[in-house]
């Protein structure tokens, strides 16, 4: 990629490059579940899917597109915030959190490998996935970096014995929430976390057709995930670690 | 405060009237204060059933007490299943009334749920709800409360390693030992906790048992 293009990616509004011609992108979001049937997402979400049991172990199953696959609201709030910043964005629904599962992390990394299957430019990673999996799931973010995906994972709101997996690896894009101008972007100069965006109070669809309000970094994540997909939509070439070169470049110059 | 002891006994192991309810009750009053809460409440992870159930509240409603709430949805599953801080809001049908938050008179206008977490092991969620219109959470509250949480789920978790050390089950003090020393040590652990008043014998009677063997 030629360095012209970075700093042009660098400096450019991101209202002018979301109504300029963009490259479609394709999106993976690991998650709750999209409400496919908000007006927000209608049309936007292109394949939906879910992890469930299939005779003892876990596997990822197809559902019928454009359909409510949230009970939670969480990935529904991260897709609309998705669907919103980036309108080039394919979004792919796979849904890991289930009562049924009960949360089992090994959901996340049966997603992951789905989605590595299936050469998604870009994964949004809201949830943070237990300490017990940091091996495999390492495993799976330094294929995604051969393969030039890229994943854009959250800080945990409160880390406690880690700052969130896959978010403290190298190989993927990091988000703390800070309160900074909607946006725009902070480098954190100290720590395994990189890049900090607006995560406060973010009106966003809810499952059922209406808005609530969200806070955390699961919010902030979806931000950058957007901003990610306009720079791929516009210069497809981009690599990770030039994104992040752009990111940082738009944090210390405020853009 | 509401509480039933039923429900903290079966579901997060606290015996009535244990310094340990005392401490659950206080770190909950505590949260709730530094947050701005009306109101707070323990729900307890029911591993057999897969849900939460509702052990404690604090300025909220006793008929709570014992509801179950599914894990497979809502803010506070959300945060059962992902072990993490949610901070919510109630749903509004457009963008204009979700960014004013004009909330209705006597609905919650902003959750909290923290997990209670120790290492992996979900033990429950630690709530607060506010009532007045346009107040929300903040990213510091959900520090907060994530905190009193875990702290929460740190004394329970301590609390109830403590209990199977000290006789509930005998399965920790057995172990590493063989059958037969397994069933001595099986049965002095049953004297001592259902008859202390024994023990003074059992000690003398032990004494003279190690005479005759050596």
């Amino acid at each position: 990629m030629s360095s012209v293009a970075i700093t042009e990616a660098s400096a450019a509004r991101f209202d002018e490059l979301a109504t300029s011609d963009l490259a479609p992108v394709e999106v993976a979001v690991i998650d709750s579940g999209i409400d496919a049937t908000h007006p927000d997402l209608a049309g936007r979400v292109v394949s939906q899917w879910t992890v469930e049991d299939e005779d003892g172990r876990l596997a990822v199953h197809p559902l019928e597109t454009g359909i409510n696959n949230d009970t939670f609201g969480h990935g529904t709030a991260v897709a609309g915030i998705i669907a919103r910043i980036a309108p080039n964005a394919r979004i792919h629904d796979i849904r890991v959190l289930d009562a049924r599962n009960k949360g089992d992390p090994t959901a996340s990394l049966v997603a992951f490998r789905h989605v590595l299957a299936q050469r998604h430019r870009l994964v949004n990673m809201s949830l943070a996935i237990p300490a017990s999996q940091r091996e495999p799931l390492y495993k799976l973010c330094e294929s995604a970096y051969q393969r030039n995906q890229v994943v854009v994972a959250a800080k945990r709101n409160v880390p406690v014995t880690d700052e969130g997996l896959p978010a403290e690896f190298s190989s993927v894009i990091s988000i703390d929430n800070h309160q900074v101008e909607p946006m725009s972007l902070h480098f954190i100069e100290q720590g395994l976390i990189e890049f900090a965006t607006l995560g406060n109070d973010l009106t966003v669809p809810a499952p059922g057709g209406g808005y609530t309000v969200k806070t955390g970094t699961s919010f902030a994540t979806p931000t950058v995930t957007g901003m990610c997909c306009l720079f791929l939509g516009r210069w497809p070439q981009l690599r990770q670690f030039e994104l992040k070169t752009i990111l940082k470049a738009r944090a210390h110059g405020n853009v | 405060m509401a509480m039933d002891r039923s429900f903290l006994s079966r579901y997060l192991g606290i015996a009535p009237s244990t310094r340990e309810e005392g401490v659950l009750r206080l770190l909950l009053e505590t949260a709730i204060r530094t947050v701005d809460a009306a109101e707070g409440s323990v729900l307890a992870y029911d591993r057999d059933a897969n849900d939460l159930r509702f052990v404690m509240t604090v300025n909220g409603p006793s008929s709570l007490i014992g509801q179950r709430v599914p894990i497979g949805a809502g803010l506070t599953g959300l945060a059962a299943l992902t072990h993490e801080v949610q901070i919510g809001a109630p749903t509004f049908k457009t963008v204009d009334d979700a960014n004013k938050a004009t909330g209705v008179e006597g609905e919650p206008s902003a959750v909290i749920a923290a997990p209670m977490v120790s290492g992996d092991t979900l033990i429950g969620v630690l709530t607060g709800v506010r009532f007045k219109p346009g107040y929300r959470f903040t990213t510091d509250d959900g520090r907060a409360y994530g905190n009193f949480a875990t702290v929460a789920a740190l004394m329970l978790d301590q609390h109830s390693r403590l209990r199977e050390l000290s006789g509930g089950t005998g399965d920790v003090t057995t172990a590493g030992f063989g059958p037969e020393e397994a069933r001595i040590l099986a049965a002095m652990a049953s004297v001592a906790r259902n008859r202390p008043d024994r023990l003074p014998r059992l000690a003398q009677l032990f004494e003279q048992m190690a005479d005759i063997a050596i």
